[in-house]
């Protein structure tokens, strides 16, 4: 009996051992049977990081699952031009300190409140109270806002703020539904209302966020087809961390677009029929930030030395299989005010030259007297600690910085941590030199490394203090341009930034039709699309 | 029995004790605070020094342990910095998950364990030893994030038995209870192993094989019985293992359970969150090492309680 009963159990257990050692790989055949674009239905994305609240005036985490019930006073159009959202025209006064805003006729919230003067002031004063972590880059020197009129608002602040422009053409300034605030008090963030294409239905903590269309949008930007409440019924974004997961659960269809797809993963969705890649460049920069207070990084020559050596298309090609521009000046093409003519200089000046960099090294006093490979003075080594975030594109970008920077003869140590580490060190100075990466639609944004008082690359200098404050609180486009100009040029020249490229941003779909992406704002234009059935 | 359990009650009050200590030094170690992962790159100085002084994080330690610790004690683990939520809640939220997933793989490991144990030890030297061998081998050595990524491809992916991922019921579970059962099944079944053969040398099984007892009574009445204490020993300690396990799993199944939770609130440093978890997460754990421990008296009734 127990020899019978053995063998029974056995059997399957050996048979699953070998389907498990012999299944194959074969995929099958694509049907290619036409499917037509339908009104309604869900609509899947998925996304790899969930939003901590969704109240837009305190969240900056969690990309689009976080803004869908929201619409911007102004949008960004294909071609970087600000276009009407809520409002429609805005004017800055003489001494720059108080912005007008005039808002469009019809636009309600989702509760039924109008958009209105009265609604829009309230929205701001409550982000100037809320003191998000965005608070400085966003609002600046903001006083207070008023309503004129029904239609009109003035926004007042202690000095000029030009700033301003890219935040309110930004969702994170979007006016938020003043009967929901009033009604749910300091559970807005779980019940966020504004006046947006969609209006929120539920949250499933760790899993998804789900939006239904609103049926009264009719105020859609002007570089959407459709103006009016979307084609889909459902929105419904699912957040799945792991990479591998995500792209198996697209392939299955269960998801229509896949989101930040990674380069490793390029290949394979596009031999996958019906798949289409949308490639678009960041508006983000990748770049070292060299902390000029550490010894052997105060020299220029040290640090233009290290900008010299560092291969940016060796990197691109290693480190994120292409998908990327070199970038040689501190900001991102993308960003307002960026110079091709000081990109061109630095890119002329910066071209790889191992024989140059050497020399550099040996003016500021390195040289290689043990020849042990690398460069000394006064008996000490150029050591440097490199800190890095920890994931696949920093390491191995990290790697290749460092065996670059070895032929030169400078010991570069990777130093991996967790973003919330690095941001904290590096705004101790703890660090010699740190791989980060910034973007944001104004260039003021570049105080956060290069302010006054901040550490990550720590330059003191009069003329740099001065073009920031400048460039902040000069209105003027044409005015703003040249001194920005200038600034790019001097950042550039000092060298405490080594840029090393623009990354692109990789998205999947599948079974949809109107897809498009704002290049500018990077959002999806979801009363687009349409699912295909 | 009475004494048992006070002391084991008192050993409780300590271990938790201790882990509220540890935890405590070990998230205000670490560095990296909650103030810039909460406003992130783009904030000032001045900014985070305003939100370290609202949370109360420029008090002095002791004083913030204290805190934390009369707070608990009434059951209060306080509220997310990020969410604004309240941790007791969210734990409420997500533990059956967590829970549900660890008893399925618990069942796994334990029937599937024991099973391929049994068969390895009265086959020993056989084919069938060798081929439940090379499974627990598998299960040992492939890491747990492979076996999971390969079981979704092939019987979520390919054969649309079960869902890919995300949290749906019960048909969500499987797959991670597999992927988590057949790691600490490997143990079992060694144990098990090992431990069989050891009893089936013993002079009772050969008197009751003599007498004539039937071999499948001979195997599960007579030799396991006296085979399981240690097993059950390894199987408690799985419980653990299972839930550290749950980490990993989860996050590659996008269940919304602890594990993920806690990978999120560690990387955030959400204190709050991070401390009432490892101590909702101790007191289980213990709970379990209670349970295992009565339970070794239903199986060998010589073992007493004093």
């Amino acid at each position: 009996m127990s020899k019978k009963w053995i063998n029974r159990l056995s059997i399957p257990l050996l048979a699953s051992t070998l389907l498990v050692a012999g299944c194959t790989t074969t995929e099958k055949a694509a049907t290619t049977v036409e499917k037509k674009a339908i009104e309604g239905g869900t609509l899947v994305m998925a996304s790899n990081q969930e939003p901590d609240t969704l109240d837009i005036q305190q969240v900056f985490s969690g990309d689009e699952p976080r803004y869908q019930a929201y619409e911007p006073l102004f949008h960004l159009d294909h071609n970087g031009k600000v276009v009407p959202g809520l409002a429609q025209e805005y004017s800055v006064s003489e001494d720059g300190k108080v912005w007008t805003i005039v808002l469009k006729e019809g636009p309600k919230y989702h509760s039924g409140a109008p958009v209105d003067a009265e609604s829009v002031a309230k929205s701001l004063n409550r982000f100037r109270d809320n003191k998000s972590g965005l608070y400085a880059m966003l609002f600046g020197s903001f006083e207070k806002a008023e309503a004129v009129d029904k239609k009109t608002v003035k926004a007042y602040f202690t000095e000029p703020f030009a700033p301003f422009l890219a935040s309110i053409t930004s969702y994170w300034i979007s006016p938020v539904d003043p009967v929901v605030v009033d009604r749910e008090g300091e559970n807005f963030k779980n019940k966020p209302s504004g006046a947006g294409p969609f209006k929120f239905v539920e949250q499933q903590r760790g899993s998804s966020v789900t939006y239904e269309k609103n049926p009264d949008y009719a105020w859609g930007p002007e570089y959407s087809k459709n103006k009016n409440a979307p084609h889909i019924d459902k929105l419904t974004f699912r957040f799945i961390k792991d990479p591998q997961t995500r792209v198996l659960e697209f392939k299955k269809g269960t998801i229509q677009i896949l989101r930040d797809v990674q380069p490793a993963f390029v290949k394979e969705l596009e031999s996958v029929p019906g798949v289409t890649l949308n490639k678009y460049t960041n508006a983000a920069l990748n770049y070292i930030g060299l902390n000029t207070k550490k010894p052997q990084l105060s020299d220029v020559r040290v640090r233009q030395a290290i900008s010299m050596t560092v291969d940016r298309e060796e990197i691109i090609k290693g480190a994120m299989e292409g998908y990327a521009e070199p970038a040689y000046s501190p900001f991102a093409p993308k960003v307002p005010y960026w110079s091709e003519k000081v990109e061109q200089e630095a890119r002329k000046m910066y071209k790889k030259d191992i024989e140059k960099s050497k020399q550099l090294l040996a003016d500021a006093g390195w040289k290689d007297t043990n020849g042990n490979g690398i460069v000394d003075k006064d008996g000490k080594e150029l050591t440097t600690e490199l800190y890095i975030i920890q994931e696949q594109i920093w390491e191995r970008s990290a790697q290749i910085v460092q065996s670059q920077l070895k032929q030169i003869g400078i010991d570069v140590k990777i130093k991996p941590a967790d973003l919330t580490t690095v941001v904290k060190q590096t705004q101790e100075g703890v660090h010699d030199m740190v791989l980060f990466s910034y973007g944001w639609n104004d260039p003021d944004i570049l105080y956060i490394i290069l302010g006054k008082g901040t550490k990550q690359i720590g330059i003191e200098d009069a003329k740099l203090e001065e073009l920031f404050h400048k460039g902040k609180t000069t209105v003027q486009p044409e005015a703003r341009a040249k001194i920005y100009e200038e600034l790019q040029r001097l950042i550039s020249e000092q060298a405490g930034m080594v840029p090393l490229n623009v990354p692109q941003v990789i998205d999947a779909y599948h079974d949809i039709d109107g897809y498009m992406k704002n290049p500018y704002m990077f959002n999806t234009i979801f009363s687009d699309i349409q699912l295909k059935k | 029995m009475s004494n048992y359990l006070l002391k084991k009650c008192l050993s409780l009050v300590a271990t938790v004790f201790g882990v509220s200590v540890l935890v405590f030094c070990m998230v205000h170690m670490i560095p990296g605070d909650p103030a810039s992962a909460m406003l992130g790159q783009f904030a000032t100085e001045e900014a985070a020094q305003e939100i370290r002084e609202k949370l109360g994080l420029n008090q002095p330690l002791l004083h913030q342990y204290l805190q934390f610790v009369t707070h608990a004690v009434q059951g209060n683990f306080g509220t997310s910095y990020f969410t604004g939520l309240s941790v007791w809640e969210e734990i409420v939220n997500r533990f059956p998950i967590t829970m549900q997933m660890a008893l399925l793989s618990l069942v796994i490991s334990t029937v599937g364990g024991v099973l391929l144990g049994v068969v390895a030890a009265v086959k020993k030297g056989t084919v069938y030893d060798f081929v439940s061998m090379l499974i627990s081998l598998i299960g040992i050595s492939a890491p747990p994030f492979w076996i999971a990524i390969f079981l979704i491809w092939f019987f979520a992916y390919k054969l649309s038995l079960f869902p890919i991922s995300g949290y749906n019921g019960l048909a969500s579970l499987w797959l991670p209870a597999i992927t988590l059962g057949l790691i600490s099944a490997s143990s079992v079944a060694r144990m098990t192993r090992s431990s069989m053969l050891e009893v089936l040398n013993q002079d009772y099984i050969r008197t009751a094989r003599a007498k004539g007892v039937r071999p499948s009574g001979m195997i599960f009445d007579h030799a396991l019985k006296n085979a399981f204490i240690p097993v059950l020993t390894i199987i408690g300690l799985q419980f653990g293992n299972l839930l550290a396990g749950a980490v990993i799993v989860e996050a590659v199944f996008a269940l919304p359970g602890l594990g993920t939770f806690m990978i999120e609130s560690i990387v955030k440093r959400d204190i709050p969150t991070v401390q009432g978890l490892v101590l909702f997460m101790t007191v289980l754990f213990v709970l379990v090492n209670f349970i295992t421990d009565l339970l070794y008296g239903l199986f060998d009734p010589r073992i007493k309680y004093e």
